[in-house]
């Protein structure tokens, strides 16, 4: 394979297509843009839209389909905001701690404890309970839908095969693609909200589910059928429980996923947390969004405590302890502890959270803010300051690639990167990324700054550029100590924790505050926000490699940065390069958000299509990144496919984003477990 | 089938039962499992003679199983051994249906196997056929004595009657007290007596064993032959045994068949392998065998000579090792006695020490 000759031919033949591709192109038309070739999807969304509105009053479809859907689903989340407001803030933090305390264990309970407690002293109350009102209803329905796919995925490979694109799409696609569609179809407020967590949560739900009952070793589906077990018997007894502990880390997973996107929601005018973080963003309190967020985080740690259960011993000393006179007499006591809650809470002030209780950080956040504003931007000896940092990067960094990207015609771009593909992943990823490029020359809206969104998509993907390189700059090194310092790991892993929980858009808080508005702050948004995967997936390749292989290179002679170099970090390198990976995909994720922050481009189309209602433009820049993604997830993926390594765990039939957000914790989960 | 001294080879059918003789409890007539494309067109066929390799190139197919017979009449011990990828394990899971035999006919009492209905066959597996895997196949979310208690649970028995049964079971197999901890919370020899008790909790006929004890230390693994002989001696099941160790095929097998590449080389008791071993690849396993273990007056007797003076009298079931002192006192022949305790045949020095010595 690596003969001289063969290398010569694999990078001639390539070549030599694509510069008869690119000759080919310039001589015919060579246009910066290319005009001749339009699918017209903005004007076609257009005018679906315009004829949504048109018959949203009296046509069938609206009258029968999708507006008693909408119905229901507003009722549905205003059934659960009652019931909340119903059971008062005392009955609400009781109940959590006593089904806590049955899931999880007294540890975990108290915890959550404080932090439904913590939600209230933050003065978001009235929101957080929106929120959670939406979750609630949108994880049921996504688990409702998500559990019987997911099995009947694992035990259908025809199924599963015919659902993967469709999946893989689902989950490519940023989420504010399909709230705009959601908007049309069924206006705006909670019901939007819901389906479009559901659309966003759903491929988790079921892959996890598939993923998690395909993981039963086949000996011990042979146990039930040599016993004459019935299928369902099989199903029931063996394949479910022993994937339990699997499960029950996907629907975890599911319901962070569903909590990052309900805040999203807050754009299509559902209420709750997300709308406090953006309003605390438009208008620059910085404070309030800090107060919003911090409650977003204590929802997902409450979410996280009712459903994490209790570590694998503790359960089984729970079961072995648990007598049925014991189990009644709990069940009366929590009953009776909740029920006697709430009439205290009744009875003391109508149930409202009372104001006296305030840990709110609001003015000093603001302070601190204005501290940094007034002494961080600029003045900073050696490193000059934020200011400074940020305009050295748009000088030396954006401009440069944007311009390069923005100045090749549109041939030369999708001939380089064809190139590129086709020798470093072969013909078919080439292919892949021809054919995504050529769709985005198609698209042809008038962008939000006034350039095309053939300009836009060269703009996101400087922007994406610097970013994913930043990341893995800052990531590697972590990553290479954590996987060399168990003291170290423990010591981060917490913090990696909390960052995936915390959904993008609280990143951009603090973000603001040093950086003021533009793409360097869209940027490091999206580094921190695409941190915590590259970290643990370079960490876990090196903890993966098997500690005979160290030995024997020890007992070599070799010094540990022999070790490091010549063992450790090669054979991490396909863990590493699936790092890359969902870095890429993590920070195309929150393009949009960035667009939010001033980081322009397809970003800012996506928000401007969906405010303005200009749709046509929003779809079409969702199309674009779509794109985007393809090309880089291909490239990345093959790139790791092509690389020898110890990750064989994490070698999954199943492509690496299948869970995104969710793999890395949960490779980290089964590594502990 | 009641072979006794005599070895047959599988080249063909072997005679079906002898005349007179009740049902074998197994039957296996042709069994062939071929996996791969189209695996009925290599069954029978030319192709089918090639080694492995070849046969994978030109078909694309494996022959984990070639036309394999045999017969297990009720209560005896029949072993399969061979080294890995010889078939065995799939063997004997065409037994139960576990695997659908690509060719042949599988008889349990009679009954063909074949053509019967999903609901027969989990019958047969509920009531009849239990099996004992390699890696115990235990359920890590289940109690020991919930899993001693699963096939019970899988024909719907109440909660009382299987935990009770299982209780008897785990006292059986040496458990008691036990039924509280979970399969990982055991050594591997205490999970596969958990193995063996839900094997016996349904009360079956016929039990399976897949290579039982290979993944145990060399001293469990002795601890658990002795308990399955001792088992086996109360409770006369009909066992098929596979295994990769020659020396636990001779302890435990009443009939011993050697596979390789899915045939059956040999098939004899442990004697007659022993003593008289087919062709060379047969004859390696054995080499190392200390031969006075298992050869038997009665395997190794002349015919007896007419008004011999004979020295004293063995049976003929006595090992080599108990009569080699005997032969050493005395300068007479030994008489051997059969079950009737007539003379059958004597042994001197001579015939003693040839018969250890022999490496044909």
């Amino acid at each position: 394979m690596t003969s001289p000759r063969s290398l010569l031919v694999r990078l001639a033949v390539p070549t030599a297509v694509i510069a008869a591709f690119a000759v080919l192109l310039a001589g015919v038309w060579g246009n910066p843009i290319a005009t001749w070739w339009n699918f017209r999807i903005g004007p076609w969304i257009d005018s679906v839209e315009e004829w949504i509105i048109l018959h949203r009053g009296n046509h069938w479809l609206f009258r029968w389909g999708f507006e008693p859907i909408a119905r229901w689903l507003h009722n549905l989340v205003q059934w659960d905001l009652n019931a909340l407001h119903f059971i008062t803030w005392p009955g609400l933090i009781t109940l959590v701690v006593v089904v806590a305390a049955r899931v999880s264990g007294i540890r975990a309970a108290l915890t959550a404890g404080v932090a439904v407690f913590v939600i209230g002293g933050l003065g978001v109350w009235e929101p957080a309970m929106v929120t959670v009102a939406l979750m609630l209803v949108s994880v049921a329905i996504v688990l409702a839908l998500g559990l019987p796919l997911g099995i009947l995925s694992a035990r259908r490979p025809a199924f599963e095969r015919r659902t993967r694109v469709v999946l893989d799409a689902m989950q490519v696609m940023p989420a504010f693609c399909y709230l705009l569609p959601c908007v049309l179809l069924f206006d705006i407020g909670y019901p939007p909200a819901v389906v479009a967590t559901v659309i966003f949560a759903l491929p988790a739900a079921i892959r996890l589910t598939s993923h998690g009952l395909r993981g039963v070793p086949d000996r011990l589906m042979e146990v039930g059928t040599a016993h004459g077990a019935t299928p369902r018997q099989s199903l029931l007894k063996i394949q479910l429980p022993v994937a339990r502990p699997a499960l029950l880390l996907g629907i975890n997973q599911t319901i962070n996923l569903a909590l990052g996107i309900v805040v999203i929601a807050a754009l299509v005018g559902a209420e709750g947390l997300g709308q406090e973080v953006l309003a605390g963003l438009q208008h620059l309190d910085v404070g309030q969004a800090f107060d919003a967020g911090l409650a977003i985080v204590a929802v997902a740690i409450v979410l996280d405590r009712l459903t994490a259960g209790r570590p694998l011993r503790a359960a089984r000393k729970f079961r072995r302890d648990r007598t049925p006179e014991r189990a009644r007499i709990e069940l009366l006591a929590g009953v009776g502890a909740v029920v006697i809650a709430i009439i205290v809470g009744k009875l003391w002030s109508s149930g409202a959270f009372p104001t006296s209780i305030d840990f709110s950080l609001h003015d000093p956040v603001n302070r601190l803010v204005a501290w940094c504003r007034d002494n961080l931007r600029n003045g900073v000896p050696i490193i000059g300051g934020t200011g400074s940092i940020s305009d050295f990067t748009v000088i030396h960094l954006l401009d440069p690639i944007r311009d390069f990207l923005t100045q090749r015609t549109w041939w030369e771009v999708i001939c380089g990167v064809t190139a590129l593909a086709w020798i470093t992943a072969g013909r078919r990823v080439a292919a892949a990324c021809a054919i995504a490029l050529l769709v985005v020359t198609g698209l042809h809206a008038d962008g939000s700054a006034g350039g095309s969104i053939w300009v836009d998509t060269m703009d996101t993907l400087s922007q994406v550029l610097v970013a994913v390189v930043i990341s893995m700059v800052i990531a590697l090194p972590i990553g290479i100590w954590a996987g060399i310092s168990e003291r170290f790991y423990a010591a981060i892993r917490p913090l990696l924790d909390a960052m995936q929980v915390m959904p993008a858009f609280v990143y951009l808080v603090p973000v603001i505050g040093l950086f003021s508005v533009g793409r360097v702050p869209g940027i490091i948004a999206s580094v921190v926000y695409a941190l915590p995967p590259g970290i643990r997936l370079t960490a876990l390749g090196i903890r993966e490699v098997p500690p005979e292989t160290i030995e024997a290179a020890r007992s070599s002679g070799a010094t540990k940065f022999q070790i490091l170099t010549k063992v450790q970090l090669p054979l991490a390198l396909r863990s590493i390069m699936l790092g890359l990976n969902q870095t890429i995909l993590m920070v195309l994720s929150v393009v949009v958000i960035a667009g939010l922050v001033g980081g322009g481009a397809l970003g800012v189309d996506v928000v401007y299509g969906l405010t303005k209602s200009e749709l046509g433009l929003g779809v079409e820049a969702g199309i674009a990144i779509v794109a985007l993604a393809v090309v880089l997830d291909r490239m990345t993926q093959a790139w790791a496919a092509g690389v020898r390594g110890v990750a064989g765990s994490t070698r999954l039939r199943t492509p690496p984003r299948v869970i995104r957000v969710g793999k890395t914790k949960l490779l980290d989960q089964l590594e502990t477990a | 089938m009641t072979t006794s001294g005599t070895d047959t080879t599988t080249d063909g059918t072997p005679p079906i039962t002898t005349a007179g003789a009740e049902t074998p409890t197994i039957s296996c007539r042709g069994v062939w499992k071929v996996f791969g494309p189209h695996p009925e067109r290599v069954v029978g066929s030319s192709d089918a003679e090639l080694p492995r390799a070849e046969l994978e190139a030109r078909t694309g197919c494996v022959a984990a199983v070639r036309d394999v017979s045999f017969d297990v009449d009720a209560g005896r011990v029949f072993v399969v051994m061979g080294l890995s990828g010889s078939g065995k394990s799939t063997l004997v899971r065409c037994l139960s249906r576990l695997i659908e035999p690509t060719a042949g006919d599988v008889l349990i009492d009679g009954e063909d196997t074949a053509h019967c209905s999903a609901q027969w066959l989990r019958d047969l597996r509920r009531d009849r056929v239990s099996m004992v895997f390699q890696h115990f196949g235990l359920l890590p979310h289940r109690r020991v004595l919930d899993n001693v208690a699963f096939g019970l649970e899988v024909q719907g028995k109440s909660k009382a009657e299987r935990h009770a049964r299982a209780g008897d079971m785990l006292d059986l197999v040496g458990l008691s007290g036990l039924g509280d901890s979970y399969p990982d919370e055991l050594s591997g020899g205490m999970q596969q007596r958990v193995g063996l008790a839900r094997a016996l909790a349904n009360d079956p006929e016929i039990l399976l064993f897949d290579e039982p004890f290979s993944a145990l230390d060399p001293l469990i693994r002795r601890d658990m032959q002795d308990e399955v002989a001792r088992l086996q001696r109360e409770l006369k099941k009909t066992v098929v045994f596979i295994t990769h160790d020659l020396q636990e095929a001779l302890k435990l097998g009443d009939e011993i068949a050697i596979m390789r590449d899915g045939r059956f080389v040999q098939v004899g008791t442990p004697e007659g392998v022993v003593a008289h071993p087919v062709d060379d690849y047969v004859r390696d396993f054995v080499r190392d065998v200390p031969r006075e273990h298992v050869l038997t007056a009665g395997g190794i007797m002349r015919a007896p000579v007419d008004n011999e003076e004979t020295a004293g009298t063995v049976t003929e079931t006595t090992l080599v090792s108990d009569l080699l002192p005997i032969v050493v006192a005395s300068d007479h022949p030994i008489a051997v006695l059969d079950g009737d305790g007539r003379v059958c045949g004597s042994v001197d020095r001579l015939i003693v020490l040839r018969a250890l010595a022999e490496d044909d």
